[in-house]
């Protein structure tokens, strides 16, 4: 079996006791465990505690990181953004930003109310770029309204919250140096098998990379709550690489 | 790193974690952002005194 549910994890390491001696942990679940709005919140953060208990290592690598950084800054923006227009007078800004607002509050309001279990709407790249270019056209005696935000909301607190997140769970990086590869790899991963996920299986570049880096190495299972991860694994049909996601998600594909 | 045992997780830690991304999540706007935008409706209102009386 290639998918397994959280609830399954005593009968998915009695049938497969290699996977104590790590898992691999790829980015949604360690967002869903960190972001207290995200649907899988309660049964990611509650998966992550039992695999701290049973003293299973995890691993992962840049890529995985890279992305938990980045859907951490959408999620900051998004808020502040959302923040930002609940409390601003409209009559003080120039009216591409309160349309942008507008069109933001009317997508989150909608998601609230069409899909109250789902995780909330957050800002794509291209929206933020939007309110980038407008906010840092509002200029104040000092600086620029988006500077502002970025130092308000970012600054150097994503990192830090990065910094603590690896020193909870304890991660471990895989690298290509040659005592990771010796340990911890099969074989060392090429670009050739991303571009083949990619092309064969139609999934993201970085989600293509983590996957590489999982299927080059010893490991036996990913956990994920990425639909996305989940459904490729189970289209590849490995018979030593499993896949274990939220009880929802497995039913869902 | 051969030699070294991998690191393992902190019990309750993750709690801690989130508990501080909320913190940060849920902080107020600070007053700063507010004052750019009525600094900035300010200036743009005295520019376009200025350019209505250049007109006149």
């Amino acid at each position: 079996m290639a998918i397994w549910r959280y609830n399954e994890l005593d009968l998915l390491l009695t049938e497969n006791p290699i996977a104590h001696n790590g898992f691999f942990v790829d980015t949604n679940i360690l967002v869903s465990a960190t972001y207290d709005s995200d649907k899988y919140y309660d049964d990611s953060s509650t998966f992550i505690e039992s695999l701290i208990n049973k003293s299973i290592p995890l691993y992962c690598n840049i890529n995985i990181r890279a992305e938990f950084l980045e859907i951490h800054r959408r999620i900051l923006f998004s808020e502040a953004i959302l923040d930002f227009e609940k409390q601003c007078t409209k009559s003080l800004l120039p009216l591409p930003l309160v349309n942008l607002l507008t069109v933001f509050r009317n997508k989150y309001e909608r998601r609230l109310r069409e899909k109250p279990t789902e995780t909330p709407y957050k800002l794509g790249e291209s929206e933020i770029k939007d309110f980038k270019l407008i906010m840092a056209k509002i200029i104040g005696k000092e600086k620029d309204l988006w500077t502002e935000l970025c130092e308000d909301r970012i600054g150097t607190k994503l990192v830090d919250i990065w910094d603590e997140t690896e020193s909870a769970l304890g991660l471990n990086f895989l690298s290509l140096r040659k005592e990771d590869q010796d340990l911890h790899l099969n074989q060392k991963p090429e670009w050739e098998g991303v571009t083949e996920l990619i092309s064969k299986h139609g999934i993201s570049s970085s989600d293509a990379m983590i996957l590489n880096m999982f299927l080059s190495s010893k490991f036996e299972v990913i956990a994920s709550s990425d639909t996305d991860i989940a459904l490729t694994i189970k289209r590849l049909g490995l018979q030593q690489k499993h896949c274990i996601s939220p009880d929802e998600l497995k039913t869902q594909i | 790193m051969s030699n070294q045992k991998p690191k393992l997780g902190k019990k309750n830690a993750l709690k801690e974690v989130t508990k501080k991304l909320t913190a940060l999540r849920k902080k107020p706007l600070s007053k700063k952002v507010f004052e750019i935008v009525q600094e900035n409706y300010e200036r743009n209102q005295t520019n376009k005194k200025v350019a209505k009386d250049l007109e006149a």
